[in-house]
């Protein structure tokens, strides 16, 4: 390439693999947008495009995105029959159409040629790298061109507690390639920032030393933009907190002494007033779900297309929780989901429904049986009872909110295709040991509560959750530690 | 081994017994698919026993025996049935022929006929007049039909109206069974299956006891006559509207005539004739007629002569028919798929299933199942070869070194759901190995599975997964159908009567490759 007068580095990464192993998917994801065109077939990408991952100042880190290799075996043939390989692909005139498989092999190895300075390798982690023999012919290619390779393994399925088995399938049939400098877990529909990150730094020891000063800034950059992205969704959810643990509603004419009594005994029996009363405090709770979960849909770059399925996720991740039921976390399973139920018909239906019955109805029946005396409190307010949410109920309310942050968080672009079913249930169990760790923490947020408002409450919320979701995040990517410790 | 039917080993080998259990064995092989009650132990052992037969003395080759081999293996599958399934023994009983049909009916004709005489007017004998004259008209009638139906011998046409009403009589021990159960859906399709098979059987049976009850109410008709004749004097004559003397003549000489002729007895002429006319207005007793002795002899040599010979004679042929039928019994579809599938094995020669996986390294699971399932399609015997795998691009070499067998009755392609299909790889090696065998062995029937079993393994079952694998389905069927190669999807990761049901369409080249333009 003939060099522009230009100010700026750019560091280029191409992202190179058999054809449909999902290269296009995987730059929306990392891009958060929708480039170029997805679909599960052979060859659908045909030429390669660059696209704008990061900038800082002049200097860019561009992703490229490249036709797949194809019928590499007899074209590896031919390869290796001319005295210089790389030179004699070059010089072919495919036909784009006819000879489609070799024409985006052409134009996969003239990106990597010109442009890479890393090639990113994805694999179908679906197939078994013995089965998938291309993988080492197309090595062999990677190793004529001579850029480093790392390994990204995609197509992984639902995110799993440990990935490393998986990898090491992978690095042992790579066996001892030169060329291949790491390997690490990139699936287009459920990876999260931090493993961007990861990325980033296996990216950056490869580069050339003239690049190192820019990849430094870039990468910064990026971590700039990912913390404060994180930071924002954790005060977002933050507030959502602040106000349902300050939220309190009277209940008309009657002692408190009376609610309290027919509430613990029979669960069931509460007078009209009090249900009134519950319905209003369920309301606004939903209501504050609703417009937090926008904020890290917001956040997140996920609006529009892709913002209806998150929630829809999250309902059914709520709705998975629920067959266990047992305790606060069927309780807030039951309450989540008619929430997040509600908040999906009505986005749905253009955000008109908003406080329907469906919302409230989901919730009070979440809080039906003994649910009703571990999820409201009664207190003594100036005219009669009053009923707030209890410790344990909003101590779910965290755990929830961090759930809901790490479904946002890991929802990969290529939703348009396809998207996976429940969470992992490993994640409900993370999420429940750092809010456990935190309890005594919450619980005095909790009881700081009644004699504080929303916007002094926050601050104090918004520490424990950031702390809380940086603990989560490195529990599942101990590679996040580095970045989050910042 | 006891045979109910008392037929021998050494005789021909297909009797209607045995066609009978064949049939039935058949239909609950067929709708018992999951081996619920004829377990796969049961099939390997009625295999064994029908192998055994063959290899005894006096060993029959080819289509003998072949049906020694089917009607050993369903006599001892059918035995193991009918010891388990009481309803089982009730259909092979209640289906067979009853042989009190084949007294009953004509000793009720013989009643019938001997009894006709008593309703009949009094002491005349009746020259022109039933029972006698109609009778030889009506033997007449069904001569000349015979005659006419001989030529275009339409022996597709089922079983006549009372041939069908006999048969409705042999099924008499036939309950209605409820269809949701997989005996009752197996006992409904043999019942269905045997009465087409029997139908030309029992239509052979129909006619020899048809005939015979003809003759039988022919003789009881004469033998009424006689013992009425014993104790009253018949007077013989005739009266007519529109006939005179001379017309009534000339008929007594044509149907009598042969009769005079053997018993040497004469007919009168015209006026004798004419003398036998009933006179007087209320045609009293003795107001004409003669004795009716010589008339009497008449026409018991006429009728016996004209009804109980012939008839006689037809029984006897449909009898020899009937046995025919019955101890060579002809089994309908037997060239169909099931009985081509069993004898597969019969002389020691059993399906040869060659498995070449392409790209894909199936484990010992993937491998059990899709054997279990050939063997479901194929036969208990068949026998699966696997192939080392061939690694994603080597098709060309494959091809051009691979030697095959010509012994080999099927040859599957086995993928992975996994792999996105190329034309240029996947596609090759199908088109390649279908153009090969097309050439050299066109014996063989090449297919092509995909493994489904990966792909739900890894990400799951939901609507999501579900979704993802339908349209990564439809690349396959693409690549497949632009490969002209017939294909199967198939999760292989368990065995169940439904994959085997396709799997069987596959191998037997009823699924056809989607062609695409």
């Amino acid at each position: 390439m003939t060099e522009l007068h230009t100010e700026g580095t750019a560091i280029n990464l191409s992202l190179i693999s058999h054809t449909n192993a999902g290269k296009t998917t995987l730059a929306r994801t990392l891009l958060g947008r929708d480039v170029g065109e997805v679909r599960d077939a052979a060859h659908v990408t045909d030429l390669a495009s660059g696209y704008v991952l990061v900038q800082s100042g002049a200097d860019t880190l561009m992703l490229w995105d490249t036709p797949g290799f194809g019928d590499t075996a007899r074209l590896l043939d031919r390869l290796r029959l001319s005295g210089n390989p790389i030179g004699w692909m070059l010089t072919q005139v495919w036909d784009r159409f006819r000879e489609r498989p070799l024409w985006s092999s052409q134009q996969a190895v003239k990106n990597a040629r010109e442009q890479a300075d890393v090639i990113l390798y994805l694999v179908n982690a679906a197939e078994d790298p013995a089965a998938a023999s291309y993988v080492a012919l197309e090595m062999d290619v990677l190793e004529w061109i001579g850029k480093p390779v790392l390994l990204l393994l995609n197509q992984m399925g639902p995110p799993r507690e440990d990935t490393t088995d998986e990898i090491m399938r992978w690095q042992n049939h790579l066996g001892e390639r030169g060329i291949v400098a790491g390997a690490l877990p990139m699936d287009a529909f459920a990876r999260v920032w931090v493993q961007e990150g990861a990325l980033l730094d296996t990216v950056a020891p490869l580069l050339p030393p003239e690049k190192a000063g820019a990849m430094a800034a870039l990468k910064a950059e990026w971590e700039d933009i990912n913390l404060a992205r994180f930071r924002a969704s954790m005060t977002a959810l933050a507030e959502a907190l602040a106000q349902a643990a300050t939220d309190r509603e009277s209940v008309r004419g009657s002692t408190w002494r009376d609610e309290l009594g027919s509430a613990l005994r029979a669960g069931r029996g509460e007078r009209p007033e009090t249900r009134e009363a519950m319905t209003k405090l369920a309301e606004r709770l939903a209501a504050g779900t609703h417009s937090s979960t926008d904020a890290l849909i917001q956040l997140h770059g996920l609006s529009g297309k892709a913002s209806r399925k998150v929630l829809e996720r999250i309902a059914a991740d709520y709705r998975s929780e629920e067959k266990t039921p047992e305790g606060a976390a069927a309780l807030l399973g039951g309450l989540a989901s008619g929430a997040v139920t509600g908040l999906a018909a009505d986005l749905a239906a253009g955000g008109l429904t908003l406080g329907g019955g469906m919302i409230v109805g989901g919730i009070l029946g979440a809080l039906g049986g003994g649910g009703l005396a571990r999820g409201i409190n009664m207190a003594k307010g100036e005219d009669g009872s009053v009923v707030r949410w209890s410790d344990d109920f909003f101590a779910d309310l965290v755990g929830t909110s961090l759930l809901r942050y790490l479904a946002v968080a890991h929802f990969g672009r290529g939703r348009g295709e396809w998207e996976e079913g429940e969470h992992p249930a490993f994640w409900h169990d993370r999420v429940r040991a750092v809010v456990e760790k935190h309890r005594e923490t919450i619980d005095r947020l909790h009881r700081d509560a009644r004699r504080m408002d929303a916007g002094e409450l926050a601050g104090g919320i918004d520490d424990v959750m950031r702390q809380m979701g940086a603990q989560l995040l490195i529990d599942l990517y101990p590679k996040a530690a580095q970045v989050l410790s910042r | 081994m006891n045979r109910p039917d008392g037929s021998k080993d050494g005789g021909a080998a297909m009797t209607e017994d045995d066609a009978r259990r064949v049939l039935l064995v058949r239909a609950i092989e067929e709708e018992d698919a999951a081996g619920d009650l004829l377990t796969k132990q049961d099939r390997v052992a009625a295999h064994e026993a029908g192998r055994a037969a063959l290899s005894g003395a006096g060993a029959k080759t080819g289509r003998k025996g072949d049906d020694l081999f089917l009607a050993r293996r369903a006599e001892f599958a059918a035995g193991r049935l009918a010891s388990r399934v009481p309803a089982i023994a009730t259909a092979l009983r209640a289906t067979r022929w009853p042989r009190w049909i084949g007294w009953a009916v004509p000793l009720g004709a013989f009643l019938i006929g001997l009894t006709l005489n008593e309703l009949a007017s009094g002491r005349r004998l009746d020259l022109l007049a039933f029972p006698l004259i109609g009778m030889l008209a009506w033997n007449a009638l069904v001569y000349f039909w015979m005659l006419v139906t001989l030529v275009p011998r339409s022996s597709k046409g089922g079983p006549g109206g009372l041939s069908r009403v006999l048969e409705r009589l042999a099924r008499l021990g036939q309950r209605g069974f409820d269809r949701a159960t997989p005996v009752s859906r197996a006992l409904g399709r043999f019942a269905t299956d045997w009465s087409a098979a029997s139908a030309s059987l029992a239509a052979a049976r129909s006619a020899r006891i048809l005939h015979l009850s003809a003759a039988t109410f022919a003789l009881g008709v004469v033998a009424g006559i006689y013992f009425r004749a014993l104790g009253i004097e018949y007077r013989a004559g005739w009266e007519s509207t529109f006939l005179g003397p001379e017309s009534v003549h000339a008929a007594i000489s044509l149907v009598l005539g042969p009769a005079a002729a053997v018993t040497g007895l004469v007919i009168p002429d015209v006026a004798g004739i004419a003398a036998m006319r009933w006179t007087g207005a209320d045609s009293g007793l003795d107001s004409g007629g003669v004795n009716a002795g010589p008339w009497i002899i008449l026409t018991t040599a006429t009728v016996i002569g004209f009804v109980v010979i012939p008839r006689l004679v037809l029984a006897l042929l449909a009898a020899v028919k009937t046995w025919r039928r019955r101890d060579s019994f002809t089994l309908p579809e037997r060239d169909g798929f099931y009985f081509r599938r069993l004898l597969r094995g019969a002389h020691g020669r059993a399906g040869q299933v060659r498995v070449t996986p392409y790209a894909y390294h199936p484990d010992a699971g993937v491998r059990e199942v899709l054997s279990a399932l050939t063997q479901d399609a194929l036969g208990d015997g068949t026998a699966l070869q696997f192939d080392p795998p061939v690694d994603y691009g080597a098709e060309d070499d494959w091809l051009a070194a691979a030697e095959f067998d010509a012994d080999d009755d099927h040859h599957l392609l086995l993928f992975t759901i996994s792999s996105t299909p190329e034309h240029e790889n996947h596609g090759a090696i199908a088109s390649g190995l279908r153009d090969a065998l097309a050439v050299k062995h066109p014996g063989t029937l090449v297919g092509a599975i995909i493994d489904e079993s990966p792909f739900r393994e890894r990400f799951g079952d939901n609507s999501a997964s579900s979704a993802r694998l339908a349209t990564r389905g439809e690349a396959w069927d693409a690549v497949m159908g632009r490969a002209e190669l017939a294909s199967l999807r198939l999760d292989l990761a368990a065995s169940d009567p439904e994959k085997a049901q396709l799997m069987e369409d596959l191998v037997t080249g009823k699924r056809h490759p989607r062609v695409i333009p």
